[in-house]
């Protein structure tokens, strides 16, 4: 790596390292009274009797959403009323988001005239939104209207984003509370958005108009170029979807390209910012959590494991980018100096740079946004790999709004399974033991999108229906298709791009592996807080695991790594890994 | 066994003492010494004894020694699963399950690829990635285990037992023994008012010299440490040892009686040769009780001279071990049938955090209200101080796994003897007017073989059991005998009435009762036995005496086992 890729890769942890633990101080003092853990605070799921930073302004919004759903802030639910809430809330605004897309012809709000989405690409396009996914199979500059945009995705975006910091706040009430109950979703799911992704997406946006972003309601504006013909440019509220795409680890862009778009990314700061604010909330909300059980050196310890993994496949990626393809003729210098990016400059854009595109893609990479601010399909496969890992090992890194805090949670029973094993007591984490119903529900997690991943992945490979949509010939290929099946199940969303994903097998297959990706995990994991839910807290003893120290870290490294590793190997080998080796 | 030969298997030692290597077990090469008695006799098979010779019994069958579970465990031999085991069966199924997929899913992606696997390289690609290592994990934790238990002399009997080991979260101790050094000693003696402390420590020191317990021992070894007091010569001295039945001892010398024992049996003691128990007595004996000590009270003579003090120490380090304990999350708690208050005080200074006081091994089951049973010394004499039941043919006596009557019918000379008119028979077997065998205090004597069986049916050549003075011997089992006996055992004159279930055995031969006559005959050598007043006696006697059921069913009857504990002051 060159001294400007140490410098930006530097640059984004230092920034990253101040404001994460700001911000999961924030968090923590907003939700804490949601939370019982320590004993002292209330036992109910209510909506906090202490007061919360900001109380005066959100308050009285909050108690108005009350209000009008009919929702009693102080009741807590279990974990079945709890998930039935999730699942209902998903099933209602996708039907909704779908009809939006399939009447968007005919609804106001559309000066670019897009018509009507036809079914499998609004089904698919629906799903995708609600579960944070933002699989575009379609172009966003033609085929979404503003309306759709709007008021249905860009609210598809925060309330995913919503969802998942729900989810997250339940699972940690289950696995660190004392009460039996884990939460109100609605409580959860408003305050999330009122005090978290609301105002900070109206900062983000701002930073980055003040950028040159594009926030207007013109429609298409005809230019007449230099050299005579003419170039349709759009306009759009980009910023402002921007902003949520980032920060609520969606991915879902205004335009096709995503971040590559100038309009989107129009600087080198720009780039760095949109990293940030997409990795930033995720590594403060395992902060937050580290704070609202009590235990802040197990908030760190979990966010050591995420920088460790982050760092990991951003930096390969990086050098991997700016070595360059080495199958390029040798005339073509890729060789990166003051005068020229080097390196593979294939899909990527020169205000970036192979390095900066690397880190901003594959950085993001680890949590579901996969905003991208270049192409994919076009990097080296060590480059790709990058991205490729980081989405198999499950969005750990840092994972998405909440979702990565309950996945590595659950990946953090396993390991502490592995290790009591070991030790010879039984396994116990944050006090609470783990048996065998836990260890069952934990399996189950694990094992659900690999297998999904795996199975469509494979079918896809020897179906005409599965090879016709792929773009490049031979093992690049096989990459697109198992990374498009990977990338919705994990609900990143990124692609290769040159698979044609737009045809009635890949939108109703990744559709459905979307729902599973998205449901399943939450459905199991708040099963398994539900089952730690009231649980007895033993007291820490000097024989007790401590998971927060740099042992437990390691091995939690190892376990993530290894478990998806030892599934996922065979898969790489014949996919990107061979293609490196043979290519 | 002797030095150098390998223990065969589980057992004790008997006999002797010896030098054994464990290292076997405990991979402790320092050997350790096994003896018989105490709490080091247990030896395991495999280990070798290193010097001088024990007799071992073995305990275990063969098969079943500490060793053989121990491979039986990595044998994984059948045994209930532990819930750590099942767990980590879950884990484990689910890996194989996802990596099964894995590896039949990479066959359609070969297919892609233009590089079909054969089914040899997909299969071993499996039995690659299946885990299997992780499965041999437990068995090897649960031997680790044990053997780390044993090292700290602790034996682990199972895997499940050292998982559960670990899960521990209250630990039970008993008292006296385990928490305290369960000898309890004398730490002081304490004088009544008018007494000074080396007059009491003489006469405790007399009045030990014959107590052989542990107790007593220290009583000795304190009075001649802290006073300087010199064994007495205890020439003519008439010892009296201590007793469960008495609760006393002591040693009458040179017209004194000195006497120490439980403060409510000296007490009694005293009264009844005459003394006066002092005022500050008992303001005394209730502090030691509240301290957790126990009171020894000593009197000569009608003199209470003072009290006793002995402590069970609570052991060294205690304290420490416990709050150790409380660190690793285990919650302690003390067991004693000891008094509250003596538990109370003994638990604050140990520092355990709770307590359960006045425990009893099980309730000690001592008979049943409804079956009698015996009262009588290891030779079958009967016990004077205790109510004796009627006779009974049921076995030896009470016995209540063969219950049985005589089924001796009116006439038979067993029952009755040989009465005049109606049984007797003549030294020829001959029906004859008197009877021959008759002696002086029993005209109705059935006489017996030198065996001692009675001879209902003489016969010439018959040989008999004769007495010093040449009298036959009698049978003591039928009715006119056992009415001699019966008057001579209650002190009554030669021709008493003696009530007829006395001399009558049941029909079950284990009827618990006695009449009341029966019992108010017997009450005065009772009384007699255990210094206390007829009257009180009686006034028990009637105390447990049942009137008939309703007023009008059954007779009236007096418990013999309910009124001789109640006697003994324990219902």
């Amino acid at each position: 790596m060159s001294v400007s890729g140490w410098e930006q890769l530097a640059f984004v942890v230092v920034v990253t390292a101040v404001a994460a633990p700001l911000l999961g101080r924030y968090l923590a003092a907003t939700f804490r009274g949601t939370v019982s853990v320590s004993g002292t605070e209330s036992e109910s799921g209510g909506a906090g009797k202490k007061g919360a930073p900001g109380d005066r302004v959100f308050l009285p919004v909050e108690r108005l959403v009350y209000r009008t759903l009919g929702v009693d802030p102080e009741s807590s639910w279990t974990w079945r009323a709890y998930a039935l809430a999730v699942l209902a809330f998903g099933l209602l605004s996708t039907l909704l988001l779908y009809a939006i897309l399939r009447l968007q012809g005919v609804l106001p709000g559309n000066p670019t005239h897009a018509p009507g989405m036809p079914q499998p690409l609004s089904f698919n396009t629906a799903i995708s939104f609600i579960t944070g996914t933002n699989w575009q199979a379609y172009e966003g500059e033609t085929q979404a209207s503003y309306l759709a945009d709007t008021v249905g995705l860009v609210v598809a975006q925060f309330t995913a984003a919503g969802v998942g910091l729900a989810v997250a706040l339940a699972v940690v009430r289950g696995i660190a509370g004392k009460a039996r109950t884990i939460g109100n979703f609605w409580v959860d799911l408003t305050r999330s958005l009122v005090r978290v992704f609301a105002p900070l997406s109206v900062l983000s946006a701002l930073v980055m108009v003040s950028q040159g972003a594009v926030q207007n309601l013109s429609g298409f504006r005809t230019a007449a170029t230099l050299a005579g013909g003419s170039q349709k440019i759009p306009g759009g509220l980009v910023a402002s979807m921007e902003a949520i795409k980032l920060l609520g680890t969606n991915g879902g862009s205004y335009y096709g390209v995503g971040g590559a778009h100038p309009f989107e990314n129009p600087t080198g700061f720009t780039n760095s910012f949109d990293l940030l604010i997409v990795i930033v909330l995720p590594f403060a909300i395992v902060l937050m959590f580290g704070h609202l059980i009590g235990r802040p050196r197990q908030g760190y310890a979990i966010v050591a494991v995420m920088a460790i993994i982050f760092v990991g496949h951003t930096v390969v990626s990086m050098q991997a980018e700016l070595h360059g393809n080495h199958l390029l003729p040798t005339p073509v210098s890729q060789v990166a100096s003051g005068v020229s990016p080097g390196g593979n400059m294939a899909g990527k854009e020169n205000r970036f740079g192979p390095e900066a595109s690397a880190l901003m893609t594959v950085g993001t990479m680890g949590t579901t946004a996969c905003a991208t601010d270049s192409a994919l399909d076009s990097y080296t496969p060590v480059g790709g790999t990058g991205s490729f890992v980081a989405i198999l090992l499950g969005e750990i890194s840092p994972g998405g709004d909440g979702g990565g805090l309950y996945s590595i949670l659950v990946l953090a029973l396993l390991s502490v399974f592995v290790a009591g094993l070991m030790v010879g007591r039984t396994p116990e984490f944050l006090g609470k033991k783990i048996r065998a119903t836990q260890m069952k529900l934990v399996v189950t997690y694990v094992l659900t999108i690999p297998t999904t991943v795996l199975i469509l992945g494979s079918t896809s490979l020897v179906i005409a229906a599965g090879t016709r949509s792929i773009l490049n010939p031979g093992l690049h290929g096989l990459t697109e298709v198992t990374y498009a099946y990977a990338s919705v199940a994990n609900n990143n969303g990124s692609a290769f791009a040159g698979l044609a994903a737009n045809t009635p097998w890949y939108d109703t297959t990744l559709g459905l592996t979307m729902l599973i990706g998205r449901f399943a995990p939450i459905v199991l994991a708040l099963a398994i807080a539900g089952s730690l839910a009231g649980a007895r807290v033993h007291a820490r003893t000097r024989a007790t695991l401590d998971t927060a120290g740099p042992t437990f870290i390691a091995f939690l490294l190892g376990v993530i790594v290894i478990v998806g590793g030892l599934i996922y190997f065979p898969m790489l080998i014949l996919g990107p890994i061979g293609e490196r080796i043979i290519g | 066994m002797t030095a150098g030969q390998v223990i065969p298997g589980d057992g004790d030692v008997v006999e002797g003492m010896a030098v054994v290597d464990e290292s076997a077990i405990t991979g402790e090469s320092a050997p350790v010494i096994r003896e018989s008695g105490g709490d080091r006799s247990a030896v395991t098979g495999g280990t070798v004894v290193l010097s001088d010779r024990v007799v071992v019994q073995i305990t275990s069958d063969p098969g079943e020694t500490f060793l053989d579970r121990m491979i039986a465990l990595v044998e994984g031999a059948s045994r209930q699963k532990t819930p750590n085991e099942i767990a980590l069966d879950i884990l484990i199924a689910g890996l194989t399950l996802i990596l099964l997929v894995a590896v039949v899913t990479l066959q359609p992606m070969a297919i892609y690829d233009k590089a079909i696997q054969s089914t040899a390289v997909l299969v071993a690609l499996f039995v690659c990635l299946a885990p299997t290592t992780i499965g041999g994990l437990l068995s090897a934790i649960g031997i680790a285990g044990m053997d780390r238990m044993v090292q700290r002399n602790v034996l682990a009997m199972s895997g499940r037992a050292v998982e559960a080991a670990g899960d521990c979260s209250t630990l039970l101790l008993d008292k006296t023994g385990t928490i305290t050094y369960g000898n309890r000693m004398a730490a002081e003696f304490l004088p009544v008012a008018g007494i000074t402390e080396a007059e009491l420590a003489e006469a405790a020191l007399l009045s030990s010299t014959a107590d052989e317990t542990p107790e007593g021992r220290s009583i000795v070894e304190l009075a001649e440490d802290r006073y300087q007091l010199a064994l007495p010569g205890l020439t003519g001295a008439e010892l009296v040892p201590f007793s469960a039945q008495t609760r006393m001892s002591g040693v009458d010398l040179a017209g004194r009686q000195v006497r120490k024992g439980a403060a409510d049996s000296v007490r009694r003691w005293v009264t009844d040769v005459g003394g006066v128990i002092p005022d500050d007595l008992a303001p005394i004996v209730e502090r030691i009780a509240a301290g957790g000590g126990t009171p020894l009270v000593v009197a000569d003579g009608p003199r209470v001279l003072g009290v006793i003090h002995l402590k069970d120490t609570v052991k060294e380090g205690m304290v420490e071990r416990f709050s150790e304990l409380r660190d690793m999350g285990i919650r302690t708690v003390m067991i004693t049938g000891d008094n509250p208050l003596t538990a109370k005080a003994i638990a604050a200074e140990a520092g355990v955090d709770d307590f359960l006081a006045e425990a009893t091994p099980e309730q000690k089951l001592v008979g049943s209200a409804l079956l009698g049973q015996e009262f009588t010394d290891s030779k079958g004499n009967p016990l004077p101080q205790y109510f004796q039941p009627r006779p009974s043919a049921a076995g030896a006596g009470y016995d209540a796994s063969s219950s049985s009557a005589t089924n001796l019918g009116p006439s038979n000379p067993l029952l009755i003897g040989f009465v005049a008119g109606v049984n007797t028979v003549g030294l020829n077997g001959q029906p004859s007017a008197t009877n021959p065998f008759a002696t002086k205090a029993d005209p109705a004597c059935v006489p017996t073989d030198p065996k001692g069986n009675p001879v209902t049916s003489p016969a010439p050549g018959q040989k008999y059991a004769k007495a010093s003075d040449g009298s036959y011997v009698c049978d003591p089992n039928t009715i006119p005998q056992r009415a001699i006996a019966y008057r001579a055992f209650n002190g009554l004159a030669a021709n008493a009435s003696v009530p007829v279930d006395a001399v009558t055995a049941s029909g079950s031969g284990l009827d618990p009762d006695i009449s009341v006559q029966n019992a108010l005959d017997q009450a005065p050598r009772v009384a007699r036995a255990r210094h206390l007043a007829v009257s009180q006696v009686a006034a028990l006697v009637h105390r447990y005496t049942q009137g008939r059921q309703w007023g009008f069913l059954g007779e009236p009857t007096v418990n013999v086992l309910k009124l001789n504990l109640a006697l003994d002051g324990v219902s």
